[in-house]
């Protein structure tokens, strides 16, 4: 399946997500468990690659700090199509902590590190690595099911080791928790 | 260094130091990981050779393009510098002293035309041991589910290892854009200490690990290069305690 494909497909699922989560609306408070998210991403990085687009796949483990507040350590892979001749492979080793408001919405921020692998062809062209930061904001169902919109920037800009990565991205996710 | 800056500001990010527990309370997690263990598993892992004059000009980087490895490692028992109560369990910041064996064979050459994680057999090869030692700062939280002996952590070590090779490597030297000129000789070092750093992220449950580890030897000129050696790793290991 190409990454344009797979770019649709997850935003299908993003839609499925959504109607699911909502279906969970009445809210029981998230718990303890292990998460699968899918999702589309869209990323630019004016130093590598330009513009690219893809999907995203992403486990984590939630753990209730107490009812308002959570931590997540998370191993995330993008799959990406650049405008360019490049494809992009960027995976992502992080800790996400979240405040959780009434109704199951929450906002969060997360600290990780990446490692981006430029491939053209079936060569790969570059790694670039390094830590970076994120934000992001979501809401779970008492269903189980989540929707997220995340953030993350910054590299390139001090944080990063390496100075030909100047990457940001957003992705929407849907997930879901078993507890 | 800087990525244990970095580890300090995730871990004062992520621990209110307000909140600091009551050391009564029960920690299941925290008696079993006062003792010492030993970890032996099997995982994927691939390591990288890589010299480089000082100016970075002549460079040659050998890798075994991925390779079945053994896991041996030692964990001291654990030291909590601070502990936040959660839900289920607690979130503590700990160190412990730990060691590892390690065994370099690589005879894939990184050069200007292959790819930048995977190399070619162009003849080059380097061999070597390395025994490392370092205290190792982390992060843990858990259980992930009540009442089970599950827990994630993640961490940094920095410390010292005993390093010895030999190799017969590729140099590449930039003459102009575009163009390079390889050059083949032999390298040798007996044991030398070299700067040891590790990074871990593990998810535990039972006496089982699921781990990916990166580890690197640096910070060592030999015969006018500096020498270091990364190696990057998944895998399974069991914990034997006493």
């Amino acid at each position: 399946m190409g990454n344009r494909a797979m770019a649709s497909c997850t935003l299908r699922l993003c839609a499925l997500g959504v109607l699911l989560a909502w279906a969970g609306l009445a809210q029981a408070a998230p718990q303890n468990g292990f998460g699968l998210y899918l999702g589309a991403i869209h990323s630019n990085d004016s130093a590598l690659y330009g513009t690219s687009r893809g999907g995203d796949v992403r486990a984590d483990m939630q753990l209730m700090v107490n009812e308002q507040w959570s931590l997540s350590p998370y191993l995330d892979m993008s799959f990406e199509n650049s405008d360019t001749i490049y494809s992009v492979v960027n995976g992502i080793a992080g800790l996400q902590a979240r405040r959780w408001f009434d109704g199951g919405t929450f906002v969060g921020a997360q600290y990780f590190f990446h490692d981006l692998l430029l491939r053209n062809g079936g060569t790969v062209q570059s790694s670039s690595y390094g830590p970076a930061f994120g934000l992001a904001a979501g809401w779970e169902g008492e269903s189980h099911w989540s929707v997220m919109v995340e953030w993350n920037a910054l590299e390139g800009q001090g944080f990063s080791w390496s100075s030909a990565n100047d990457r940001s991205d957003v992705r929407v996710l849907v997930g879901y928790h078993w507890y | 260094m800087k990525l244990s800056a970095c580890f300090a500001l995730l871990f004062a990010a992520s621990l209110p130091a307000a909140a600091w527990a009551d050391e009564s309370v029960t920690d299941e997690i925290g008696d079993y990981l006062s003792g010492q263990s030993i970890q032996l598993g099997a995982g994927y892992a691939q390591g990288t050779f890589k010299m480089s004059t000082s100016d970075g000009t002549t460079k040659t980087q050998i890798t075994d393009n991925g390779r079945a490895a053994l896991i041996l490692d030692f964990t001291g028992s654990e030291h909590v510098l601070g502990k936040m109560p959660m839900k289920y369990g607690d979130a503590v910041l700990g160190f412990n002293f730990g060691g590892t064996y390690g065994h370099l064979s690589v005879d894939k050459q990184l050069n200007p035309l292959s790819s930048a994680i995977i190399g070619q057999n162009l003849g080059s090869s380097a061999n070597g041991n390395y025994l490392a030692a370092a205290p190792f700062i982390y992060l843990r939280l858990g259980p992930v589910y009540p009442n089970t002996d599950s827990y994630w952590l993640a961490g940094y070590g920095l410390g010292g290892a005993l390093f010895n090779f030999h190799g017969n490597p590729i140099f590449y030297t930039q003459t102009a854009p575009g163009t390079y000129l390889a050059t083949s000789g032999p390298v040798s070092s007996g044991t030398k200490l070299f700067l040891y750093q590790t990074w871990r992220w593990q998810f535990h449950y039972g006496n089982w690990d699921v781990l990916f580890t990166a580890k690197q030897l640096s910070n060592r000129q030999v015969m006018g290069y500096n020498t270091s050696y990364e190696d990057y790793s998944i895998g399974f290991d069991y914990n034997f305690t006493f």
